[in-house]
């Protein structure tokens, strides 16, 4: 009978339960709560073939995605491909790459990184704007920060999963009406002390 | 087969204060985790074909946000109702703020339902997915996941399949031993806690706010100000030290997600000093010492009392937490081989980091 390593949600208590049905109810021996476990058809038949791999030498293992006879010991951080240990290239500041990703991140390990995760310019434009409307003292600094960081990456992708742009067109807006109050303030002191020649008393 | 690139969200889950905001995409042929902490985002892709197992558990989170955030709101609503004198103006501008974030995280809690934690496993990987952080929304996510995955691993699983798929374990019995016994033999803690620095900067939070109430009781309103002061420094401190750990990993250097974080707070903060430059001209020590805080020593013994209670529970939860964190560093070092650590020992560094689920 296979068994089935679960690990309790509430206690983290590791305990087994034997393998019945695709979906199973679970109770925690340790503290009661039930767990809900959904068992995939991956989990009983052998790995699936991969397109340029050959025979599977031992069935009920998954395998690296590049050499099938070998076992699969992690998974490449920027495209989610199993790895053998020949095929693991860990990077040194932490994380597993597969020999291409790395290859495509000839610069250094920041462009293979940047598969797996990336700034969000939108979001710290936004933000930056939105500190700078509530707190003016930093909007003659962060206006043009904010325009800066809007025309460079406007047309740029922003993130790896659907992301709309209107975070951009707020903090442009925001931007453009703090440089306006400046502007407004700046000819607002000229006229006062140059043209009137000082504050009406 | 859909196109891969075509992406619909399952779900989103957001993890307050600063623990990010995650969802949940599927694609063709895979699912994207995408965790975003405001500044950057990561992502995880999980190929469809190897998802083995997903497990799904309701947690008590949700239950005691709820209960928490109703105390906190009947507690300062009580102090409104019951006061047998007006509530100072300075009370008022915490009090509010207060009532305002319990009464929103009462009602958030209510709405989405109780918490859940959902694992991801795969042959070499098991990945607790945190977009399915509420129980309801994870269920009708699964629901609508486990047909995809069934398709794309060929079909579901046959009766008798599981059984006859061989006699070997998935997972070997007794390898998650050591978590549910330590060296000594002794039962290990039933629940510990997730984010041991998350929670030892809570309790000492708790400590400073007893401490603060009991100080508001006693001293005077500008003394009172400089402890403010003192507090807003240590919650910086501990936004950006919790911000750089957080960020370890990502595209961007922790080193610059801290600056970006200590630009933001410091920003608030530094208001806040102009603020209490401003009104230390009009600061007499001698004035302060005689001045008293409350009409009422009713009302007065009450705000001690909570400031007692508060510091008492915050040095209860730091010891509770030095314990976990012990429990911690032991249990790695004995899933790495070494000799078990005495628990007052310093453990490798990075040990009692962040998490003791794996």
């Amino acid at each position: 009978m296979r068994v089935y390593a679960a690990r309790c949600a509430n206690c983290r208590l590791s305990f087994e339960a034997s393998l019945k049905d695709a979906r199973m109810l679970v109770f925690c021996p340790g503290c009661g709560a039930r767990q809900d476990l959904w068992l995939f058809p991956a989990l009983a038949r052998p790995a699936p073939a991969r397109p340029d791999a050959g025979a599977v030498v031992l069935t009920d293992e998954s395998t690296c995605f590049h050499h099938s006879e070998k076992r699969a010991e992690a998974v490449c951080d920027a495209c989610g491909c199993f790895l053998c240990a020949l095929c693991d290239i860990e990077a040194p500041g932490g994380g597993h790459y597969c020999p291409a990703c790395h290859a495509k991140g000839e610069a250094g390990l920041a462009k293979v990184r940047e598969r797996s995760g990336q700034m969000l310019y939108d979001e710290v434009a936004l933000t930056m704007a939105l500190i700078s409307t509530l707190i003016p003292y930093f909007s003659p600094f962060t206006a043009p920060v904010v325009l800066y960081i809007v025309f460079k990456y406007w047309s740029k992708p922003l993130s790896a999963v659907p992301r709309g742009r209107w975070r951009f067109v707020v903090a442009l807006l925001l931007a453009m009406l703090q440089l306006v109050g400046i502007l407004f303030l700046i000819g607002l002191l000229w006229y006062l002390y140059v043209v009137e020649g000082g504050l009406p008393t | 087969m859909k196109d891969p690139r075509e992406m619909r969200r399952l779900a989103k889950c957001w993890s307050p204060p600063v623990g990010g905001r995650h969802s949940l995409w599927l694609a063709g042929d895979h699912l994207l985790h995408v965790t975003n902490n405001g500044y950057s985002e990561r992502v995880r892709r999980f190929y469809l074909s190897d998802i083995e197992s997903m497990s799904l558990g309701k947690t008590r989170g949700g239950t005691v946000v709820l209960v928490v955030s109703l105390v906190v709101f009947a507690v300062l609503v009580a102090v409104y109702v019951f006061s047998p004198v007006p509530v100072p103006v300075v009370v008022s501008v915490f009090a509010w703020p207060a009532m305002a974030v319990a009464g929103f995280a009462f009602s958030r809690s209510l709405i989405l339902g109780p918490t859940s934690v959902c694992v991801l496993h795969t042959a070499v990987q098991e990945e607790e997915l945190k977009a399915l952080g509420r129980h309801r929304r994870a269920l009708a996510a699964l629901h609508e996941l486990a047909p995809h995955i069934v398709a794309a691993q060929g079909g579901p699983l046959q009766p008798g399949e599981l059984e006859a798929a061989g006699e070997t374990a998935v997972l070997e019995p007794g390898r998650h031993r050591a978590d549910m016994q330590d060296s000594a033999g002794r039962d290990t803690p039933r629940e510990p806690l997730r984010s041991v620095r998350w929670h030892a900067a809570a309790f000492g939070f708790l400590m400073l706010l007893g401490a603060s109430c009991i100080a508001d009781a006693f001293v005077s309103n500008s003394w009172k100000n400089a402890a403010d002061t003192g507090l807003i420094a240590l919650i910086v401190g501990l936004t950006i030290v919790a911000l750089s750990r957080h960020s370890r990993g990502l595209t961007v250097p922790w080193l610059k997600q801290a600056l970006i974080a200590l630009v933001v707070y410091l920003g608030g903060f530094l208001v806040f000093v102009m603020q209490f430059m401003a009104i230390l001209p009009y600061f007499d020590p001698a004035a302060a010492a005689q001045e008293t805080r409350y009409a009422s020593p009713v009302f007065q013994v009450l705000v001690v009392a909570s400031g007692f209670v508060a510091v008492l529970l915050g040095a209860v939860g730091l010891m509770l937490v030095q314990d976990q964190a012990a429990w911690v560093r032991k249990r790695d070092a004995e899933k790495r081989g070494e000799a078990p650590l005495s628990v007052a020992g310093t453990g490798p560094a990075g040990a009692d980091d962040d998490d003791t689920a794996q």
